[in-house]
């Protein structure tokens, strides 16, 4: 107990005990304006050091949500072919220690020209922070993978590779994580039909599963979704479906 | 007998690290006989390996801040808690970790140069979005 009280007075003694520690300044605004924080000036000052240090590889760099009293998002856009240079240097600068591979994700956008954002989320222990590291490709630009820096990507990037069809070269085992063997197509895109291209049903008389393109005719997939008993909406159920007659009535 | 000339030798420096520094809360780091020692010559190669890079970089100016100023903590104090609580970033072999971390990166740094920007370009604007 003893220990701990004089390392806290030594600490509160030193003029900026943090200085060093995240090579951020101390608030200096944090009385006057109520929108910040500590916290948050921490990381505007960690950002403006990642920019200044990494000047041709940041296109953007944000901090979303900045009105949380806890700090915000930090989130880092570089050119694609700067991902892993960015991502080892955020691991082992000194000022950064994100060590954490929390996860690699991508989204997509079908009208943009680079039309895949990848994204990977980084957590640092040693200074309590996540970062988003975001870049943009488009179908066939591959990005260099991360596993030559962060082990735990290898999955994660499968993953993007499979759903979003965003190739990952140097990768050690690019192969589909998700679908099925032979899947064609990469389900996550927007402009993936919702039914898929196949469907697979159990053949009775091949005695195993089959599949085979799907087959729904369009006025079946003209859904109502407002109730779930009428899928059918008034006036446009086919003329040729089964008409169930109603038994004449008999007169009492 | 050279086995058990060995193994008296690392338990007493065991017993030796033991009374003065705790061991590490990570696994896998070790505990050098002397860290101030081992952090000094870290921080002496790192000084030394940064000085490849142009004077005007600002991850050069950097890591010569930070490193000078743990050099001068390590140089300073003897006691190993005491240097740990000043700089306040984790137990002695983390901080070990750290500065063999930086020295790692340093070649990859001169390699990519992402201090030269392209001729019009500014640097990015840090964006406060709510």
């Amino acid at each position: 107990m003893m220990n701990i009280r004089r390392v806290a007075t030594a600490l509160s003694r030193r003029p900026s005990p943090n200085a060093f520690r995240t090579l951020c300044a101390q608030p200096s605004d944090a009385q006057s304006n109520p929108l910040s924080s500590p916290m948050l000036d921490q990381q505007k000052s960690f950002m403006a050091s990642i920019v200044e240090m990494l000047p041709n590889s940041v296109t953007a760099a944000r901090i979303q949500s900045g009105n949380s009293p806890m700090g915000a998002e930090m989130v880092l856009e570089v050119p694609n072919d700067m991902t892993i240079r960015v991502l080892r240097f955020l691991k082992l600068h000194s000022s950064s220690q994100f060590k954490g591979f929390i996860q690699a994700t991508a989204v997509d956008y079908p009208e943009r020209k680079d039309r895949f954002r990848v994204v990977y989320s980084l957590l640092s222990t040693r200074f309590n922070a996540r970062i988003r590291v975001q870049t943009y490709v488009d179908e066939i630009t591959p990005l260099e993978s991360a596993t030559k820096i962060f082990k735990g990507a290898d999955w994660f990037e499968r993953e993007v590779w499979d759903m979003y069809g965003v190739f990952f070269h140097s990768h050690p085992d690019m192969r589909r994580i998700l679908t099925d063997y032979g899947f064609e197509g990469h389900p996550q895109r927007k402009d993936f039909p919702l039914s898929g291209y196949v469907e697979v049903r159990y053949d009775d008389t091949e005695k195993r599963v089959v599949q085979e393109p799907v087959e729904i005719a369009q006025e079946y997939r003209s859904f109502e979704y407002s109730t779930p008993w009428e899928v059918f909406p008034e006036g446009t159920r086919p003329k040729d479906a089964l008409q169930i007659e109603e038994p004449e009535k008999t007169p009492s | 007998m050279l086995r058990c000339v060995a193994r008296r030798a690392f338990s007493a420096a065991r017993v030796r690290n033991l009374a003065t520094i705790r061991e590490p809360g990570v696994v896998g780091l070790v505990t050098p006989d002397d860290p101030r020692q081992a952090l000094k010559e870290l921080y002496g190669r790192t000084l030394e390996a940064v000085k490849d890079l142009p004077e005007s970089a600002a991850y050069r100016t950097n890591v010569e801040k930070i490193t000078n100023y743990r050099l001068g903590v390590v140089s300073e104090n003897e006691d190993i808690e005491k240097i740990e609580a000043m700089l306040n970033i984790g137990q002695v072999q983390e901080i070990i970790e750290q500065a063999e971390n930086e020295l790692e990166l340093i070649p990859h740094m001169a390699d990519w140069k992402p201090w030269e920007m392209q001729d019009g370009k500014k640097p990015a604007v840090i964006e406060i979005v709510d």
